[in-house]
């Protein structure tokens, strides 16, 4: 099988990048797959080197020529036109298999659309899937009426019917799918947990205490983090006065911030407003490889992400696959992780008091912050093995 | 895998544990003052809106360019003062009656945990 895929990579600061990196190399592992062409925007160089001579890379405009190699094309769709707007010009001509990372992409096809000085494009896209509703929503959208509206109306009508078959990540995203078109062809594949290349085999004791020494913390420390691009949907500010809290009887306690907060959002001073300059640690974006070091040094993991947009979040799955104890919200996307594989907190009034109280908990009881983190461990070794999860792949890709 | 679920489930129950003492502790304090539930305190912190503030505050952003830029945006909101402020006060007067609103949901909520915690405890 001659697979075409279209997807963003490395460098781009995704952690949609970083899965494909991992699912490619399980993929071309298959012996099924005879080769595997990956379509990039073209607007930067990728990092990865794949040692495979059966993975190419090629900017899309390629793909038009070579489409009738390949037995299927597969696309990698989330709600960030920058990384995902390109694929667009192709998802209807050359109708593949569409994974939806998100169950909304009403900002990616405004981003591609409207943001390319190409508004018919978006009012046709409105007027095909909500026919005399489009123009009161485009009225609503210009209004300002911001992310309720672009919930609401997810845009992604189009792109179900004209696919072949639409990947998910969890039940909540397949039934919004389903609502909208009862009879697509979907199914919910997991994203795979795998360590990046470069990291090869590794001793986590040892890699741990590398670490922790290479970001200039003790052993003894107690390390909390927190990994991303950090937006006010993942509530830092709630994260950080916890970890306050915990401050006052755990003197030596840190907070690892891998990533960097998102443009008009100003952590570094509410960071420093919560006096906590000397404890909390931006790293900046960094390439997979090293965020999944630093994520070795941690013993809480916090990942909290609420509203949502129907997308799995990939971070809380490297975490809980690492043995780190992680707490994250409890939204619809991440109902397939059980409560005890990690600690999940529903996102209302008393989420703020039971972050401080459980954050304690596991800075203090050792063996509550080990059950956890072994549940959460052996649940992702066994629900989120890759090369179960690129057989999966292959399966659905044969179905057609 | 039978571990593994007894594991989870293990888990599952401390943290249900330590859910039921903070409900406690987090009813009883919203209960004697609704305003102490953080979607209040959000609401309170958000709920003025300021047409020029955000522009170049509290700091102006980094660089000549940047600068100019803030500062051309900050005339063209003072010369368009007539047309912004009167949607500005509309979009305050909106916000303050929601909060009063959400607030006066939120006491009538208290009342009635504490109803039914007095109900409760008649019954024992």
């Amino acid at each position: 099988m001659h697979l075409a895929f279209f997807t963003p990579l490395p460098p781009i600061q995704s952690a949609l990048a970083d899965f494909a990196e991992g699912l490619i190399e399980a993929l071309i592992m298959l012996p099924e797959v005879t080769a595997l062409d990956i379509f990039i925007s073209g607007e930067y160089t990728v990092e990865t080197s794949f040692s495979d001579g059966r993975i190419a890379v090629f900017t899309h405009t390629a793909y038009p020529d070579r489409q009738p190699h390949y037995d299927v094309t597969f696309y990698s769709l989330g709600d960030n036109g920058r990384f995902h707007g390109y694929m667009l010009n192709y998802v209807h001509r050359f109708p593949g298999i569409i994974i939806l990372n998100d169950s909304t992409l009403h900002r990616c096809i405004l981003a591609a659309t409207v943001g390319q000085n190409n508004p018919q494009a978006y009012i046709n896209e409105l007027i095909y899937a909500y026919q005399d509703d489009a123009p009161h929503i485009a009225q609503q959208i210009s209004s300002g009426l911001g992310n309720e509206v672009l919930l609401r109306f997810p845009l992604i009508e189009h792109i179900i019917d004209s696919s072949l078959g639409i990947i998910v990540q969890n039940q909540f995203a397949q039934s919004q799918v389903l609502a909208l078109r009862p009879s697509a062809r979907t199914k919910i594949i997991p994203y795979p947990y795998f360590l990046p290349k470069a990291i090869g085999d590794v001793d986590p004791v040892a890699l741990k205490a590398q670490q922790r020494s290479t970001l200039g913390f003790t052993t003894d420390s107690f390390l909390v983090g927190s990994f991303g691009i950090f937006v006010p949907n993942k509530h830092l500010r709630a994260c950080l006065a916890a970890f306050k809290e915990v401050t006052r009887y755990v003197p030596n306690a840190h907070y690892l911030l891998g990533g960097f907060a998102a443009e008009g959002y100003d952590l570094a001073a509410e960071i420093k407003q919560m006096g906590l300059g000397n404890r909390v640690h931006m790293t900046g974006w960094q390439p997979p490889a090293t965020f999944v070091k630093q994520m070795f040094a941690l013993d809480v993991g916090i990942h909290l992400r609420h509203p949502h947009i129907g997308g799995t979040p990939y971070t809380p799955i490297r975490l809980m696959g690492l043995g780190i104890a992680t707490i994250t919200s409890d939204i619809e996307p991440l109902q397939e992780l059980p409560q005890g594989t990690c600690i999940k907190l529903a996102p209302d009034d008393y989420a703020e008091a039971m972050l401080v109280e459980l954050l304690g908990k596991l800075a203090t009881n050792i063996s509550f912050r080990q059950l956890i983190a072994e549940n959460g461990r052996t649940f992702i070794q066994q629900h989120h093995q890759l090369n179960t999860i690129a057989q999966q792949y292959l399966q659905f890709f044969q179905s057609l | 895998m039978e571990n593994l679920t007894q594991n989870i489930q293990q888990a599952a129950q401390l943290i249900e544990q330590v859910r039921q003492q903070v409900w406690e502790q987090q009813a009883q304090l919203f209960a004697n003052d609704p305003g102490k539930r953080p979607s209040i305190q959000n609401m309170e912190q958000v709920v003025w809106i300021n047409s020029h503030q955000p522009l170049a505050w509290p700091t102006w952003p980094p660089g000549i360019a940047a600068k100019l830029k803030a500062l051309v945006q900050k005339l063209i909101r003072r010369a368009l003062q007539w047309y912004i402020d009167p949607i500005v006060r509309q979009q305050n007067q909106f916000n303050q009656a929601t909060l009063q609103a959400v607030s006066a949901v939120a006491q009538e909520i208290a009342r009635l945990q504490t109803q039914q915690n007095q109900a409760t405890t008649k019954e024992r």
